[in-house]
């Protein structure tokens, strides 16, 4: 975390000084960047090396949202159909639904000079997963890409209007 | 039938009420807290003013996992008490309620639709599920 120059609570624009680095002071380019994330954007799809992720079908769904007190919210449901025989799923059936599932929620911080954005997740449906994803962010148009640092994963998201 | 559509320009006072996200506050039953989730759950919703919702709560307790993907008992036990569903909202201002029209949920079997009487008091917005006692307390996050 030392070396993030400036991370932006977005709106409230809380600049956290982790380190002693005067670069990281509060300045209207990270407004602008930090606005661009609000609002609730459509998942298009996932894609590695070019090619569609498999394991969510032809036509997964899903959202993000950002805040601008800076709390987010991501959720992808594969497009599939899981099936359940009782009132609650078994352990079987609650695997095949958890399988490929996106569901967290918690805050965000940008830092504008790495070009990454943080979900730091307070709650998410799949156990075990770290708190904190780090995404690359790239603004194209009506979409957003956020790439997994250091892969050549693209997840697409598109503005709701 | 009364319904709006919350799109397009004209949003009326209350559609513009929910518009925004809101911090989970907690469940009663009957005026009780809600069993179940733990002491402390978070949760959040969130209304888009293009129409759209998405919602989760998360009971607090550890999730654990010991290999790389859950075995079918840890994603059962991940699933209990967990809401996360996404979709369109339409609100209903005659009725009082608004109903969540689910895209997509993590809940296998749940309903495509939810329907809850709604309720603003200050920062606060209550949902119920018509003829309960349920209470589902949110707060505007600022």
């Amino acid at each position: 975390m030392r070396s993030i120059g400036a991370l932006v609570l977005p709106a409230v624009l809380l600049v956290t000084s982790l380190g002693a680095d005067p670069a990281s002071a509060q300045s209207p380019p990270q407004a602008e960047v930090a606005k661009k994330f609000f609002g609730a954007w459509r998942y298009v799809g996932t894609w590695i090396d070019g090619k569609p992720r498999a394991g969510r079908g032809a036509n997964p769904k899903g959202m993000i949202y950002y805040d601008p007190s800076g709390a987010m919210a991501a959720q992808i449901a594969p497009d599939r159909h899981v099936k359940m025989v009782g009132p609650e799923p078994t352990p079987e059936e609650a695997k095949a639904a958890l399988a490929d599932y996106v569901a967290y929620f918690g805050t965000y911080t940008i830092d504008e000079r790495a070009g990454t954005v943080t979900h730091h997740r307070q709650g998410n449906v799949q156990p075990g997963d770290r708190p904190d994803l780090v995404r690359s962010y790239e603004f194209v148009g009506d979409r957003m890409i956020l790439r997994p640092v250091g892969s050549k994963q693209e997840v697409v998201w598109e503005r709701f209007k | 039938m009364g319904a709006v559509q919350v799109s397009g320009h004209s949003k009326s006072e209350v559609a513009q009420r929910f518009c925004g996200a809101w911090r989970y506050v907690g469940t009663t039953v009957d005026g009780k807290p809600r069993p179940g989730r733990g002491a402390n759950p978070k949760g959040l919703i969130h209304y888009d003013p293009s129409g759209y919702m998405s919602v989760q709560v998360a009971p607090d307790r550890e999730r654990k996992k010991a290999g790389n993907t859950p075995t079918p008992e840890e994603a059962q036990a991940a699933l209990v008490e967990y809401t996360a569903y996404f979709g369109t909202y339409t609100i209903d201002e005659k009725a009082g309620t608004v109903t969540h029209h689910r895209q997509g949920s993590v809940q296998p079997g749940d309903a495509p639709e939810v329907v809850r009487c709604y309720e603003f008091a200050g920062d606060r917005l209550i949902l119920r599920p018509p003829g309960t006692t349920h209470e589902i307390v949110w707060e505007r996050i600022k």
